[in-house]
C-alpha cells in the first residue's frame, strides 16, 4: 500500500461525512416508530460497545483492545486540565515565555496533558486582535493549536534549524514553530488574518532569539506575509540584501512545480535550468534586471520561488536560492 | 447522561465533563483509533488527546452530536499519528479496508502520481458521496474511512450483512465510474 496515497485519500473526504457516519439518524414524524428505531439503535450501539473488543481483527484483539481502554482510562483520569497561572509560574516550568510590546488583557494558563511538563498558554490582545499563544516541551513538531478546522490549508517550511507550519482554516489561523535546540513547540493562533498572525509570530519568535523568517544574515527591511493563492497557503519573506530586493515564497504542491511568483514569463528575455540543493530549478531573467528562480522539492511536496527585483543573473539567482533554501527533510 | 448535559459540563468548565465523555465514548474512540493505528500506545495517547482537544474546543464549539464530534477528532488525530509512523507500515483495519477499495477502483495505481490537483480529488470524492443516499454513504464511510467491518456496520445500522455487502459493491462501482469520468485513478 502506498502510504502517501492512503493519507491523501483519507484527507480528501469532507468532515461532514465523517461525522454523519457516526451520528444517529434524524428523528421521524411517527412517534412510535421513533421509539422502536431508537431502541434498536441503542441495542445495536450497546452491542457494538460490548462486543467490539472481542470482534476486532487479530492484530487488535480482545485483550489488546481492553488493555488499550484500561490504559486510556489511566491517562484520562485527570483533574481539570486547565489551571490559571502566571507568567512567573510559566517561566518556572522552563518556558522562555514573553508577550509582545503593547499586549493587553493578558491571561496565563497551564494545560496538563500527557507530557511531563504541561503546556503553557497565554491569551492577549493587540489593538482589536485577540491571540492565543502556546508552548509545549516535546520531542518533535506537533500541532498544539487546539483548533480543529473542518476546512483548512497549510504550508510547512524550515528556517534555520526550525520547522514551521502555517494553517489557515474556517475556525481560525495559526502559526507553529518547533525549536529543536530547547525541544519546545510554539504556536500562535487567532481568528485574524493569517498574515497578521505570521507577523506577530515573527516578532514573538525574534524576542526569544529565533528568526522564523527565511532571510539571509545581514538582510534588511525583512517582512513576512501569508496569503491564499489558488486554494493553497503561500508563506512569503521579502527582504533587501546588498541593495537588492528579494521576494521568497513557498507553498504546498502535489508532484509538480508551480510558479507561485506572480510574475509574468513574458517579462523575461532569458531562461535557463539550474539547481537548488538537489532540486532541479527553472530560471527566467533579464540580465541585470528582474529575475526569478523556481524549484520544487518532491519529498515534502513544496514549491518555491525567489524573485530578484534587480541585478539578476543565473549565478546570482542560484546563489541566493541555495543560501536561503533549507530542505524540509534535512540536507540529505 | 445526554450529550447536551455533558456539553453543559464543558461549558461550565467542570472537570467531570472529561470523566463523562471517557465513560460514555472512551470505547468508541479507542475503537476508532485502534482501526487506524497498529500500536496500542499510540491508540492510548490518541484517545487521551481527544479529551484534551475536546476540552480546548468546547466552548466555543457546541457539537450537535458529541459522539460524532469525538469520533472525528479521534480519527484526525490517529491519521496525523499514522503519518508520522509510516515507517512501520503494519496492517490495520483501515489499511485493509483501503486496500480492498484500492484494488477494486483501479489497477493503474501509479497514475495518481500524475494527479496534480488534490483539491479536485477532494471535490470529486465529496460530490460523489453527496450524491449517494444517506444509508449508502454511511455504510461506505464507515467501511472505508473508519475501517469498520461489515459485521460491525450491519447491527449499527439495523440492516443485514448481505445488504451492507451489496451496498458497498454498488457504491464502489459507482465511485469507479465517477472517478474514471473525472479522469482520476486512485
Amino acid at each position: 500500500m502506498n502510504v502517501q496515497k492512503f493519507i491523501r485519500f483519507h484527507r480528501a473526504v469532507d468532515p461532514e461525512f465523517i461525522e454523519e457516519a457516526q451520528r444517529p439518524r434524524a428523528k421521524r414524524s411517527y412517534i412510535g416508530y421513533i421509539g422502536v428505531m431508537a431502541a434498536c439503535l441503542c441495542v445495536a450501539v450497546v452491542g457494538i460497545y460490548l462486543l467490539r473488543p472481542g470482534t476486532g481483527k487479530a492484530d487488535t484483539g480482545g485483550d489488546a483492545a481492553r488493555n488499550t481502554e484500561e490504559q486510556s482510562v489511566a491517562v484520562t483520569m485527570t483533574p481539570n486540565p486547565i489551571q490559571s497561572s502566571s507568567l512567573v509560574e510559566i517561566r518556572n516550568l522552563g518556558y522562555k515565555f514573553d508577550l509582545p510590546a503593547g499586549a493587553k488583557d493578558e491571561t496565563f494558563t497551564i494545560i496538563n496533558g500527557t507530557g511531563a511538563i504541561p503546556m503553557a498558554q497565554a491569551t492577549f490582545s493587540i489593538g482589536s486582535s485577540d491571540y492565543t499563544y502556546r508552548a509545549l516541551k516535546t520531542e518533535s513538531f506537533q500541532d498544539i493549536s487546539g483548533i480543529y478546522n473542518t476546512d483548512e490549508e497549510n504550508v510547512t517550511w524550515n528556517a534555520g534549524d526550525m520547522q514551521l507550519q502555517m494553517c489557515s482554516g474556517n475556525y481560525g489561523n495559526w502559526v507553529g514553530w518547533y525549536v529543536s535546540e530547547d525541544q519546545t513547540q510554539w504556536c500562535l493562533s487567532s481568528e485574524d488574518d493569517a498574515s497578521d498572525i505570521l507577523q506577530t509570530a515573527s516578532k514573538l519568535a525574534l524576542d526569544l532569539g529565533h528568526d522564523i523568517t527565511t532571510a539571509p544574515a545581514g538582510a534588511e527591511d525583512v517582512t513576512v506575509n501569508a496569503f491564499n493563492r489558488d486554494g493553497a497557503v503561500v508563506a512569503e519573506t521579502a527582504y533587501t540584501f546588498e541593495g537588492v530586493r528579494y521576494v521568497y515564497r513557498t507553498s504546498p504542491s502535489d508532484f509538480v512545480l508551480v510558479d507561485i511568483s506572480d510574475t509574468d514569463d513574458g517579462e523575461f528575455a532569458n531562461t535557463a535550468e539550474g539547481k537548488v540543493a538537489y532540486c532541479d530549478a527553472k530560471l527566467a531573467y533579464n540580465e541585470g534586471g528582474q529575475g526569478k528562480i523556481l524549484w520544487f522539492d518532491i519529498v515534502p511536496g513544496l514549491t518555491y520561488s525567489l524573485v530578484m527585483e534587480s541585478d539578476a543573473s543565473p549565478e546570482a539567482l542560484e546563489e541566493m536560492a541555495n543560501t536561503i533554501f533549507v530542505p524540509a527533510q534535512g540536507d540529505s | 447522561m445526554t450529550d447536551e448535559e455533558i456539553i453543559k459540563l464543558f461549558f461550565d468548565r467542570s472537570e467531570s465533563a472529561i470523566e463523562r465523555v471517557r465513560e460514555q465514548y472512551g470505547s468508541l474512540c479507542a475503537s476508532v483509533a485502534g482501526r487506524i493505528l497498529p500500536d496500542k500506545r499510540d491508540v492510548e495517547e490518541c484517545v487521551g488527546d481527544t479529551w484534551l482537544n475536546a476540552w480546548n474546543a468546547i466552548p466555543p464549539e457546541r457539537p450537535n452530536s458529541l459522539k460524532a464530534y469525538l469520533a472525528r477528532i479521534t480519527r484526525n488525530l490517529a491519521l496525523d499519528r499514522y503519518t508520522y509512523n509510516t515507517a512501520e507500515k503494519r496492517s490495520t483495519a483501515l489499511t485493509d479496508a483501503y486496500e480492498e477499495l484500492e484494488e477494486f477502483v483501479g489497477s493503474r495505481s501509479d497514475e495518481i502520481e500524475q494527479y496534480e490537483d488534490r483539491q479536485e480529488l477532494s471535490q470529486v470524492l465529496n460530490d460523489f458521496l453527496r450524491a449517494q443516499s444517506r444509508t449508502s454513504r454511511v455504510i461506505f464511510v464507515r467501511r472505508y474511512f473508519y475501517g469498520e467491518s461489515m459485521r460491525e456496520i450491519a447491527p449499527a445500522l439495523n440492516i443485514s450483512e448481505a445488504k451492507v455487502k451489496s451496498s458497498l459493491f454498488r457504491t464502489r462501482t459507482r465511485m469507479r465510474e465517477t472517478l474514471l469520468e473525472a479522469n482520476i485513478t486512485i
